[in-house]
């Protein structure tokens, strides 16, 4: 640096004087405390300051604990079931049609990927967020609003779902209608069981999940689950082809999204044309 | 109090309201100098401020200390911006675009260096000449003088190469000597 930059610096720092708001200062350290509170993988400040180590784990654990014992539960349900068929005559257990077992198979280990691709359609919550973002004041009146209170959940239940998210397809194989439709592979008028079965087995794991996430944020939890698996690319091929198929909200919304998983993440110039608000 | 942005910022990770609350006191400030100082009007620079804060509080939680702070801090705030002026429609290859051997655009009549130096104050002249920067070394000057980044610093924020940023400082230095007459 030379003198004159030096000169340049100096006369810089004297005109840099301005702050933010104090408003606006308040609005972000009440997001920050408030991300903190409900973000179920963080816990309570004060708790945590005895024992961060143990309270990082709690949240993800017990979410975890849920996901096993719901899964367990649904499960148990189905294993239940046979006992109430195993009356009915045995050519009609046995015969699992042809068709019904793919399904059967399938949505066990396919449940939350698929659950969460059909919940991604609506996408109508985190535009509301935005949405009411737009339409509101800046600050800090948003901040008192619930939809923003919203969004720290799921900002934060998402990363801590991701690790239990694995057991889902682990106890998935083993269920009632899969094993039922193995053994029975000769075609012949569908049980109820073996309709109810691969309903049963997809919804269980999502029930699983809902369960563990209080609110009715279930859909955006596993669409964020599926969006921070996927490849920035993949998932921003996706937001492009939403474009392209007319679906501006939904492609608002999950770009959004994508700007709130991934804040680094540099968007290509060519993609961003594709994808860009319209 | 001794710890660094990133633990803080891992602090705040961890719970710890108060590294937050810290590293916030510390860079809201530089941040918002330079988001005010990219953007036309002060309500868009506080919105987008709010925005950027709003990312690092929601990207706490898989915050790795790769590198700097305040980088990864710049980075979120860069590309906010770059976002920002796209939706405007303005001329995002002037930031992308390495330009040590293209002509520089050329500067509103107001602000032009000659009519700059008829202004009154110092102050002010420096003000209209930054303000008059093309954004790219607009941005590379706020960068390294608020965010107190290093060439290579700049270049990793906002995705460019050293050289490159290095430039567009040196560039950037320059027009602002010119319009303070400070040779």
């Amino acid at each position: 640096m030379t003198d004159s930059d030096d000169r340049i610096a100096r006369r810089y720092r004297e005109l840099a004087r301005e702050e933010p708001p104090t408003a606006l200062d308040a609005a972000i350290l009440a997001k920050a405390r408030r991300q903190i509170g409900d973000g179920p993988a963080l816990p309570a400040p004060e708790r945590m300051r005895v024992r961060p180590r143990f309270q990082n784990w709690a949240g993800p654990v017990s979410i975890a604990a849920v996901l096993v014992l719901g899964i367990g539960v649904s499960l148990r349900m189905q294993l239940e079931q046979p006992g109430i068929e195993s009356s009915a005559p045995a050519k009609e257990l046995s015969p699992a049609p042809a068709p019904a077992s793919p399904p059967a198979v399938v949505p066990a280990a396919a449940a939350p990927a698929a659950t969460a691709t059909d919940s991604i359609q609506p996408a109508a919550p985190p535009k509301a967020v935005r949405q009411n973002r737009q339409d509101a004041p800046r600050i800090p009146k948003p901040f008192a609003d619930q939809p923003l209170r919203e969004r720290p959940r799921e900002e934060f239940a998402a990363p801590a779902a991701v690790p239990a998210a694995p057991p889902a397809p682990a106890f998935a194989p083993p269920s009632r209608p899969a094993l039922d439709a193995q053994q029975a592979p000769a075609a012949s008028p569908p049980s109820i069981r073996a309709q109810e079965a691969p309903a049963a087995a997809q919804g269980a794991p999502l029930r699983a999940k809902r369960e563990a996430m209080p609110d009715s944020s279930g859909p955006h939890e596993l669409r964020k689950l599926q969006s921070q698996e996927a490849d920035p690319d993949r998932e921003l091929e996706r937001i492009a082809r939403l474009r392209e198929a007319g679906s501006h909200a939904e492609a608002d919304a999950a770009l959004a999204e994508f700007r709130r998983h991934r804040p680094d993440h540099r968007i290509p110039d060519g993609m961003w044309e594709r994808v860009k608000p319209r | 109090m001794g710890e660094s942005d990133e633990q803080l910022m891992l602090g705040y990770a961890g719970g710890d309201v108060k590294a937050f609350e810290a590293l916030y006191a510390k860079h809201k400030g530089p941040v918002f100098r330079y988001v005010l100082r990219s953007v036309k009007g002060r309500g868009e620079a506080e919105e987008l401020f709010q925005d950027i804060w709003e990312r690092v509080i929601a990207a706490a939680a898989r915050y790795t200390p790769q590198a700097k702070f305040t980088t990864w801090l710049y980075t979120i705030a860069h590309h906010r911006l770059v976002d920002h002026w796209r939706t405007k429609g303005l001329a995002v290859v002037s930031i992308d675009d390495e330009e040590t051997a293209a002509p520089e655009p050329a500067a509103p009549p107001s602000a032009e260096p000659h009519r700059i130096a008829e202004a009154r104050d110092m102050l002010d002249r420096l003000a209209a000449a930054l303000a008059a920067l093309p954004l790219a070394q607009r941005e590379a000057f706020l960068l390294h003088h608020e965010g107190d980044l290093s060439a290579a610093q700049i270049a990793a924020a906002t995705g460019t190469n050293e050289e490159a940023a290095k430039s567009r400082l040196r560039y950037a230095m320059s027009k602002l000597r010119d319009a303070l007459g400070d040779d």
